[in-house]
């Protein structure tokens, strides 16, 4: 869906149109979107800013749409001359007609499904040893540990440089007795996938499981693909989790 | 909620607004 709203070329088009090449050393540079801003003399200083309406068209930022037309309304009396009122008329009506999309996805997110783990659906026994001799890890049983689920407002998404909150589904782990952490030799990082070792950078692609071995639970944070490819999960929905064992 | 999609529509050209008229735009209108 994010994907499909990026390409917005007739936007991007006019946001590159409206781009100014620094480099050149203008001195009070005017007529581009990019110039408008509360202090043209002292452009660090600003506080609003024309480029960030062009920044937002330029990438197709829809989730910035509603921040976007605020800021193009308190942007109205720095224009300098009618070619920057124009431009800053096309990018407030990005932001109209953009703002009520932004809405409807943050309702969307709102309403993703709770996270579903079914576990060693289709890995084989004889796999499964393999998999797990490689980690470095007994695998008997893989299971995926209790969780409990909570509902919270999570900082997620900077808009207009602003941190916002959106409403996620977090889950606490209640790990067995005794479990182990960090027994993968992929397990350098907090960030490593234990199955692969592969750096996983989004929250939200994390799935926990526990390792039941002969001695102490083993805990196994992998990658949603890793889930899939290498452990046979049938993973639907996403969740975060907090309260995790740093190494 | 309702969207008017020929809104939309106009910031986008090519494949772009094909995708966006025929998958985001009743993805969307479903939700």
């Amino acid at each position: 869906m994010y994907a499909a709203l990026n390409k917005q070329s007739v936007a991007t088009k006019f946001a590159k149109a409206n781009e100014r090449n620094w480099n050149l050393r203008e001195k009070n540079p005017s007529g581009l979107l990019v110039d408008i801003q509360d202090q043209r003399d002292q452009g660090h200083s600003s506080t609003l800013q024309g480029w960030t309406l062009n920044h937002a068209m330029m990438f197709g930022q829809v989730l910035m749409a509603p921040e976007a037309l605020k800021l193009a309304d308190k942007l109205v009396p720095f224009c300098h001359n009618d070619v920057e009122r124009a431009a800053l008329a096309t990018a407030r009506q990005w932001a109209v007609d953009f703002a009520p999309v932004a809405e409807l996805i943050e309702l969307l997110n709102m309403s993703r499904p709770k996270i579903t783990v079914r576990v060693m659906k289709t890995l084989s026994p004889l796999v499964a040893k393999n998999v797990g001799d490689a980690m470095g890890v007994k695998l008997d049983t893989i299971e995926m540990p209790e969780v409990e689920y909570e509902w919270k407002w999570q900082m997620m998404m900077m808009i207009a440089g602003k941190p916002t909150k959106v409403r996620m589904l977090v889950g606490t782990i209640i790990w067995p007795k005794g479990t182990e952490h960090y027994r993968s030799r992929y397990a350098h990082k907090d960030s490593n996938c234990h199955a692969c070792g592969h750096m996983i950078s989004n929250p939200r692609n994390w799935i926990p499981l526990v390792a039941k071995t002969d001695s102490n639970p083993v805990s196994l944070w992998v990658g949603r693909d890793c889930a899939k490819n290498l452990f046979g999960c049938e993973v639907e929905g996403e969740a975060e989790y907090s309260g995790r064992e740093v190494k | 909620m309702s969207i008017d999609f020929k809104s939309i529509e106009k910031w986008f050209s090519g494949k772009a607004l094909t995708v966006l008229r025929d998958y985001v735009a009743p993805t969307l209108a479903e939700a």
